[in-house]
């Protein structure tokens, strides 16, 4: 038999788990230098990814999840505070330049398609969709005892 | 049968409310001495029949001690409403509960096993209450629910600690408004530190 506490807490410790996974994983695919860049253009690719790798950290920052990877039992929020928080990082962009294209024309060259906060945001809900119940079956068995005590109830 | 108080001039003396003007047994609630029928009260479930029977392990309630059986841990309002309903005096019910009152009853009916007991007001009690389940300072719920086998309610306030509850330096569970969770629990979901067994499910409760 498990406590309802408990089980919140055990259950709360591994969706921070994987939700930390998630947005940690980030960090490193930016801060390992054997990975290719994040950008996706292949054009000002440094600049793109700094920017990104350095909006990424600061957004941590203020989800006190920076500097330095934390472990569940270093996050006081709520897993509901820690959703919004997550889905509400915000990533800058390498500004939108031109390009002169082989001398004729000027090509735009736009870095939105490098942003990766929808594809994190996925990863947010793919954890919280798959998260273990909190009431378990000895909690079901137990209320439905009780209820034929009460029957017909409200 | 009637409710009657004994008025006296002794500031501290304690009032008195009879259940059973015949009754042969006398509880101590909050400086308040309720005078019950011990048969009556022995119908109702097995720990009042432990309890007030001669048998039982107050010695105040064996043959001979006139002196009153302490319930010190008991809320007396709520403590009152299931001696009416036992003696069958219905009338003096309340058809609603404040939240805090209804919490009190759900610790007493657990107590003395006596859920049965109120089943018909129940409905009444829960549902002017019902608007309350999720807001923040409610989290009794959990225990009413539990005590009274209202499956969606728990799994409201389950989902909702699950969701909005906090942890402080300690590791304990707190609620929005900084409260550890397992105070004014019932012992069974608040457990005594048995290992975590977790069954996956596809989505939240």
């Amino acid at each position: 038999m498990t406590a309802i506490p408990e089980t919140i807490h055990a259950i709360r410790e591994s969706t921070l788990s994987s939700l930390l996974n998630a947005v940690y994983q980030y960090v490193e695919m930016f801060s390992n230098l054997n990975e290719k860049p994040m950008c996706r253009r292949g054009i000002n690719v440094h600049q793109c990814h700094s920017i990104m790798f350095g909006s990424l950290v600061l957004e941590l920052q203020k989800l006190r999840l920076w500097p330095g990877r934390k472990s569940p039992s270093e996050i006081f929020s709520s897993l509901q505070e820690i959703e919004v928080g997550l889905k509400g990082i915000t990533i800058l962009l390498y500004p939108a330049t031109t390009i002169d294209h082989k001398h004729i024309r000027s090509v735009p060259v736009d870095h939105s398609r490098c942003l990766f906060t929808k594809e994190l945001q996925d990863r947010v809900n793919s954890v919280l969709n798959n998260t273990a119940t909190v009431v378990q079956d000895f909690h079901t068995r137990h209320l439905e005892a009780q209820n034929s005590k009460c029957a017909p109830m409200v | 049968m009637k409710r009657r108080r004994r008025s006296t001039k002794e500031p501290n003396a304690p009032k008195t409310i009879y259940f059973d003007d015949r009754g042969d047994k006398r509880l101590l609630v909050d400086n308040t001495i309720l005078v019950v029928s011990s048969k009556t009260m022995s119908l109702i479930s097995d720990p009042f029949k432990a309890m007030l029977g001669p048998n039982g392990a107050f010695s105040e309630a064996q043959p001979g001690n006139d002196e009153p059986i302490p319930l010190p841990e008991d809320n007396l309002d709520a403590l009152t409403i299931l001696l009416w309903i036992a003696h069958l005096h219905f009338n003096k019910v309340p058809a609603r509960l404040e939240f805090e009152e209804l919490v009190a009853v759900a610790v007493l009916t657990d107590k003395y096993q006596a859920t049965q007991m109120v089943s018909p007001w129940l409905s009444g009690w829960v549902g002017n209450l019902r608007g309350t389940v999720c807001n923040d300072g409610y989290e009794e719920w959990l225990w009413i629910a539990w005590e009274f086998g209202l499956a969606d309610i728990f799994k409201d306030v389950a989902n909702k600690l699950f969701w909005e509850s906090r942890t402080n330096a300690n590791g304990d569970c707190v609620t929005a408004r900084g409260k550890i969770l397992t105070e004014n629990m019932p012992p069974e979901i608040i457990g005594n530190g048995v290992s975590y067994s977790l069954s996956p499910s596809v989505g939240l409760v």
